[in-house]
């Protein structure tokens, strides 16, 4: 499984590079991505209230992080949107927050189809 | 075991760097925010820390700075972990005080070996610690008694004399010459000599109070130094001294030898207008009474007196006790 994935680099994912940053260790980088997944929902509702109520020094501090985990783990477009974000907050820009908002949900239930679709992360 | 420091509110982040610092055998500590990283930092001896720069609470550039700005600590090697990839942000990082600047995403083998570097410098570091202590332990110790020596002894006796002026309190004094040493010399040779030296200066050592010092002042002489001392205390001291070298044989590389001391005892009380050294030439001469009443015994210049010392009293000395095997 993880050497049919491992070839597979998409929008979503370098799994190669990840895995390369790791030092190879699979099952460790199986890990982390399913932290990153239970972590998400957190980061999302936070930064979902920020949003809702204008909070641009939040959108940036959450966006920055959520670039940081993101880039560690290889989720190519969600740490570009993250990034994204991260501007939107320091320029103040709320329509491209909010655009960004939706642009996250999304991109992550991709990458959860995309996860469960290789079974690197269990269905519930 | 090196302490290793991780400030890292990401949890995906601080399970890598974690993992792979348990791999390289670091003692690992963990934190997610800032304030809780400072308490980390403040009560554990952190060798090396590695910081998220955006952190809740105190930021990681900010607890570069508090690091830097305690120079009583031993030297901490900083890694900045960061997002921020621009140039004046690195400049920032550096200006702050961090050794090192790690942006993210990082490779696992990079963080390892910058690490190695890191431990480099801390080990040097702390030959550098070790070897300032040993010239200073030079500096400042008699090699062979271990005791302070003299420029020492006569710097902590500056020092509590001002004490002393400052809080207007006593201050006591011992002079102390062992007897016929010369003889023990001529009689049983150097080396036995500085048998004896050697123990009657843990002798001495183990007789005085815990907050009092003691000197070797010159070849067979001791000064000891007894802050906020009375009368009454310091004729205890003496006697105690002079009985734990008296009362038990000497065991040397030669044979069992009798040993004794000669004291001359002083307690300067408030206020005493007299400089550091008219007390130490009057004690200087208390000792020599002593000699010159047998040895074994101890000799001190009574209070009534300190006003007057290097006057026409200097000579009027008390005999307080004399006792002779």
């Amino acid at each position: 499984m993880q050497e049919n994935l491992a070839l597979q680099t998409n929008r979503l994912i370098n799994y190669n590079e990840a895995l390369k940053r790791m030092g190879g260790d699979a099952l460790f980088l199986s890990e982390l991505i399913n932290d990153y997944i239970t972590d998400f929902d957190h980061y999302y509702s936070n930064i979902k209230v920020a949003v809702e109520e204008n909070d641009f020094p939040e959108i940036s501090v959450i966006g920055h992080t959520l670039k940081g985990s993101s880039e560690m783990l290889s989720l190519i477009s969600l740490s570009l949107i993250s990034a994204q974000m991260e501007i939107a907050g320091i320029d103040k820009n709320i329509s491209s927050a909010e655009k960004l908002l939706s642009e996250l949900k999304n991109e992550f239930k991709n990458l959860m189809y995309f996860l469960q679709k290789v079974k690197l992360v269990q269905l519930n | 075991m090196i302490n290793l420091l991780i400030a890292e509110d990401d949890r995906v982040t601080k399970k890598i760097i974690e993992k792979t610092m348990k791999e390289c055998g670091y003692n690992v500590f963990c934190a997610a925010d800032g304030e809780e990283a400072y308490r980390i930092l403040e009560n554990n001896n952190i060798q090396i820390a590695i910081l998220d720069w955006m952190l809740p609470g105190i930021e990681g550039i900010e607890l570069s700075r508090r690091i830097r700005s305690d120079k009583e600590k031993n030297y901490t090697y900083i890694i900045l972990l960061t997002a921020k990839k621009n140039q004046a942000d690195m400049i920032d990082g550096f200006s702050a005080g961090v050794d090192d600047y790690i942006t993210k995403p990082f490779n696992t083998h990079d963080l390892k070996a910058r690490i190695k570097t890191g431990e480099r410098i801390i080990e040097l570091q702390s030959q550098l610690i070790e070897s300032q202590n040993r010239l200073r332990e030079q500096a400042t110790h008699d090699g062979l008694t271990k005791l302070l020596n003299r420029n020492a002894i006569l710097e902590i006796i500056e020092v509590e004399y001002a004490r002393a002026l400052r809080n207007e309190i006593p201050m006591g004094m011992i002079m102390i010459d062992i007897d016929h040493f010369k003889r023990i010399n001529d009689t049983y040779g150097h080396q036995t000599g500085d048998d004896i030296l050697q123990e009657v200066a843990l002798r001495l050592k183990n007789g005085i109070r815990p907050y009092d010092s003691i000197g070797r002042y010159g070849g067979e002489e001791f000064l000891i130094v007894l802050p906020n001392c009375s009368m009454n205390e310091i004729y205890k001291v003496a006697e105690r001294l002079r009985l734990q070298i008296s009362g038990e044989k000497f065991r040397t590389r030669t044979k069992l030898i009798n040993a004794s001391i000669s004291m001359g005892v002083l307690v300067a009380q408030y206020p005493f207008d007299k400089p550091l050294d008219s007390l130490i030439n009057v004690i200087d001469k208390a000792l020599y009474e002593a000699k010159g009443n047998g040895r074994n015994c101890w000799v001190s210049v009574m209070p009534s007196d300190n006003n007057n010392i290097g006057g026409e009293n200097a000579g009027k000395f008390s005999f307080a006790n004399k006792q002779v095997n």
